[in-house]
This record gives C-alpha cells, structure tokens and sequence, in this order.
C-alpha cells in the first residue's frame, strides 16, 4: 500500500511538470511583451529595459521556466499586470469563496444524486423511476449558465426568495451552489441507479434475502456498500469539473471567486493571473483524483495494488 | 465492420431513441436549411428592441430589434459547424496518437500517454480556456481550443481499441505475411476501431455544443454580431426580467440539442457496443 503511494506520487511529477510547461507557455505563447504590458502605456524604454531585466525575460527561455518554477516552489505566482499585487495573494482572497461554492455543490449532489438513485433503482420503472431520471436527463443536459438563468428567474426574480448575483453570507451561495452541482447531481443520480441495479441481481443479495434479512439490510448494508465504490470514483473526478464549471456559474451569478477571476483575467489579458489560476485548478484535480485513488482501497478490501 | 441491424432493432425497440432520432433530423435540417428558412437576415435591425413573439415576428425581436427566430436558426448552424469541427480535430488527432501509442507501445506509449495525462489534467472547460488565452477569442480559435480539450479521450480510447485488436486473429496473420506497419494500421485497425469512436463522437458532439455555447456566454467565442446560442443568453441576461424570452428560446434550443445528442449516444452505444460498458459509460446510461 505504501509502495503504491509512493509510485502514484511519482507518476505526478512529470504530469506536474507538463502542466507546469502549459501554464508557463501562456505568458510567453501570447502575443505581446509583458514588459511593456507590466510598464503601462506611458513607459519610457528604460524603463520597459529594467522591468525586463527584472523579471528575467533577457534569460534563454530554459532558463525562464527553470526560474518560474524556481518561484513557484516558493509559492511566487508573479505580480498581476492589471494592478501588480502578488498572484498568490489575489488567488488566497478568492479561492476560500469558490471553495464554499463547491461545497455546496457537492453537498446538494451527494444528497440528491445517491438517495433518488438509490430510490430509482428499488422502484424501477415505476414512475418514480421514470420521473428521476427524467429530471437527471435535463439535469445533465442543462447549459451551467442556462439552468443558473431558470435558478435567478424563478427563485430570485419570481419569488424573491435568494438574492440573484453577489456574495456576502449563505443565502447567496444557494442558487449558485445548486447550480453548479445540477450536472453532477444528474450524474449521480444515473451512475447510483445503474450501480444499485446491477449489485441487486448478484447472488449474494438472493442469499442475503433468502437468510431473511430485512429489506432495508440488505439495501443498505449489502448492495449500497458494494454500489458505493464507481460512485465514489465518478464524485471524486467531479470535483475537477465543479471547479472548471465555477466559471460559467460564477459568470452567472457575479459571484467573486476563482472561475469569475479567470475569465476577467482572460479579458484584462492578465496574463500571470491566468496563469497562476489554470496552474491551481489543475493541481488541485490531479490531487483529487490521486485521492480517489487511495480511497479505493479504503472502501473496496478486494482492490489490492502492487 | 458491425452490421447494421441491431442499430436498426435498437431504434425500433426504443421510441424514446425514435424521438431523439426525429430531433437530430429537425436539428440537422435546420442547420443547413436555416439559411433559407429564417424569415429575416439575422443582423439586420428591422423593429422596436424586445418586442414580444408575434405574427410578424415568431419569437419576438432582440435587445436591438433584431429577428430572435432568424438568429435561433442561424445560431443552428453556427454550433453545428463548430461541433462538428471541433470533434473531428479531437478526433482525428486523439486517435492517430492512441493507435501509434496501442501499435508501437513500449516507450512511444510511455511518451503518448504521459502527454495525454497532462492534457487530461485540466478539468472541462479549463483546457480550452487556456488555448483561448494564447490564441485570442473568435470562432476558429473556439473551435480549435474545443477540439484541444477531446484529443485525451480520443487517444485513450483508441489506444485500448488498438491493444486489444493487435491480439485479434487477422490482424496477426496480415503481420505474419508481412503487411508493413500502415497497412496494418489502414486496414485492418482502424475500421474496427470506428464503431466505439462513432459512440464516443456522439457524446463528444454533445460535449463541444455545450463547450461553445459556454465560450460564447462568456464572450470568448463566436464573436458579435454573428448570431450564436450561447451569445445570445448572455445579451439575454441583461433584460431577464423585463423580457426572459430573449435567454430563455437560445437555451431551450441549446437544452433540447443536448438532450437528443445524449438520448442518441446512449441508443448508440447500447446498440453497437454492448461490451464496452464500464464506468464512464454506466455514468451517462
């Protein structure tokens, strides 16, 4: 077990690196010259000359990638060309709101998703059944920012009940948190109905039932457990896309986070904070997944690595 | 090559997948026939701003007085084209990479798979976020950046189609006479590898429509005034509450293409490709 923690922390460093390569290429791959973008319109050369001095661009570009990475070991992102705070700082302030966002979404997918799926799954082609996955279907077929609209129009607009954009407290994170977790919820939901099914069918369920053990049991303690280990997978690589998806959501709403940030950061052409920013999301889904991985064993005793 | 018949079964059993089938039809028609259909040119300004739907004006006009039903159906075939576009530059790219990584394996594998893992490192739309970046907003770029982000998927799954191929009767008797590396490669993988990319196309299509529609929301794709789905929410936004309509016709057009591409990928796979159903497919079925 520990060999093989070893060995998935070591297949992440040349991922890692790749990454890195990407992340580093957008500051140099666009067009422009971040010396004379940092210096402002008004920048005499001498200037330009200094700051290009300053911030290694006179390097071979080897040498600029060795000293990015160099930085950001150090947890050096760069300055902002926009308005030259530190990235790390301006990434520190924003990322805490995008993580309640996507605790919310998580917790609204986990809490719809597994119970209609489980419910779907014992009442199978009722129309309960029918019902749950239709609303699952529209629920994974819904445009993030077009289901964020419906959310604003009925819920904010019609009854008044959240506020519509903005933050500041827990009644402006339901809408947008509910949003962001309506595709993952939707699949879920699918993935816990299809898993329950096909558990249900085994042998051991039969005995289980035929030993006489309670119908809610044999549910819960036989096929949920043994259903559990592809939803924890499918949950667990959600939370790369409930990242990625706080783009649109945050758009959306105007919610200040990570996702908002990156698109203005696109627009303002900003591009350290860009950069820092695609550098943190995908760092943290690698170790998401990585996670998911180790989890496996934890829930699953059958799963054994080498 | 897998006959056609249970295609055929699978869409006489199912009238959930006949009714997907008839929307792709009526999608399909309008996107090439949108032209001709669309009662008026879709950037000319022809009346008051937000007029409510009417006989003149089928859903009503736009925030500057623009024909809403002219640009719904032109925004059709603005998604089709980057669609269909994007997929086949993930597709094509994604699969030349995973059959040279299946065929060749040993290092060529190693260095193709480690360079799809960093690919498959940055989560939906964050891939093609970061080609937008470099590459600037628009509609070629959209594209590219949205055909970027399906090349891991594409080469993953070619990858595990080649190796199990390679083991496959006729493919070692052609090695065994001596047939050179393409010609095994041309005829004797890649078309049997087509039905599982066609299934995954189908998914993939679904995958680039939304990716546009939401690059184009956030203004970083198909660029005004062409008419596109996604464009047309975002302007929508501004007026939700005095004239919903204008967001609420693109999305339901974005919903129900969604719906019946994902409807479509489900029957397809179930019909040409009942083995291969692991986790990512239990998750969408």
């Amino acid at each position: 077990m520990t060999l093989f923690i070893v060995r998935r922390l070591l297949q992440l460093i040349p991922v890692l690196l790749g990454v890195l390569v990407i992340a580093f290429a957008i500051t140099r791959l666009t067009p422009g010259d971040p010396a004379e973008i940092m210096g402002g319109l008004e920048a005499t050369d001498e200037t330009v000359a200094a700051i290009r001095e300053d911030m290694g661009l006179n390097e071979s570009i080897a040498r600029q990638f060795l000293i990015y990475l160099g930085n950001v070991a150090q947890g050096d992102l760069g300055q902002s060309f926009y308005n030259g705070r530190e990235v790390s700082r301006i990434i520190g302030e924003t990322l805490p709101r995008t993580a309640w966002l996507a605790l919310v979404a998580l917790v609204f997918t986990l809490a719809v998703g597994i119970p209609t799926g489980i419910l779907s799954a014992l009442k199978k082609d009722t129309w309960i059944d029918f019902g749950a996955r239709t609303v699952a279907l529209i629920g994974v077929s819904a445009p993030p920012f077009f289901a964020g609209l419906l959310m604003i129009l009925v819920f904010a607009s019609y009854f008044r009940w959240f506020p519509s954009f903005g933050e500041g407290g827990w009644r402006h994170l339901v809408l947008p948190g509910i949003t962001l977790g309506l595709y993952s919820a939707g699949l879920v939901m699918r993935l816990t109905r299809s898993a329950m099914l096909e558990v249900l069918n085994e042998n051991y369920i039969r005995t289980a039932r035929a030993k006489g053990l309670s119908a809610r049991a044999t549910n819960y303690g036989h096929a949920f457990r043994n259903a559990a280990i592809p939803i924890v997978t499918i949950t667990g690589l959600q939370l790369g896309s409930l990242l990625s998806g706080t783009v649109l959501i945050e758009t959306v709403f105007a919610y200040p986070g990570i996702g908002r940030l990156l698109v203005r950061s696109i627009f303002e052409r900003d591009f350290p904070v860009v950069q820092g920013l695609i550098l943190l999301i995908a760092t943290i889904y690698l170790v998401a997944n990585l996670l998911v991985d180790l989890l496996y064993t934890a829930i699953d005793p059958r799963i054994k690595y080498q | 090559m897998t006959s056609r018949s249970p295609l055929l079964a699978e869409i006489r059993r199912s009238w959930i997948t006949q009714i997907a089938l008839l929307g792709a039809i009526v999608y399909t028609f309008v996107a090439i026939a949108g032209p001709w259909l669309a009662p008026y040119d879709p950037t000319a300004i022809l009346s008051a701003p937000r007029q409510s739907p009417s006989a003149e004006f089928l859903m009503g006009t736009d925030e500057i007085g623009r024909d809403l039903f002219s640009r719904l159906l032109y925004g059709t075939r603005v998604a089709f084209i980057v669609a269909i576009v994007a997929t086949s530059i993930g597709l094509v790219v994604g699969a030349l990479l995973g059959l040279i990584a299946g065929y060749f394996s040993g290092i060529t594998d190693s260095i193709v798979m480690r360079i799809v893992d960093i690919l498959l490192a940055f989560p939906g739309l964050l891939l093609a976020l970061a080609v937008i970046t470099i590459l600037g907003p628009g509609l070629t770029n959209a594209m590219i950046a949205i055909g970027v982000g399906g090349i891991p998927e594409y080469a993953r799954l070619m990858r595990g189609e080649v190796m199990s191929l390679l083991g496959r009767d006729h493919v070692l008797a052609a090695r065994s006479i001596g047939a050179r590396d393409v010609r095994v490669m041309v005829k004797h993988l890649i078309p049997f590898a087509v039905p599982t990319m066609l299934v995954y196309s189908t998914a993939q299509l679904a995958r680039a429509v939304l990716t546009e529609a939401g690059l184009s929301y956030l203004g970083l794709g198909v660029q005004p005034p062409t008419a596109s789905w996604g464009g047309m929410i975002a302007t929508g936004q501004q007026h939700l509450t005095t004239a919903p309509l204008l967001a609420v016709f693109p999305g339901l057009a974005i919903m129900g293409l969604i719906f019946v591409l994902n409807i479509l990928g489900d029957s397809l796979r179930d019909a040409l490709d009942p083995h291969q159903r692991g986790i990512a497919s239990r998750a969408s079925g």
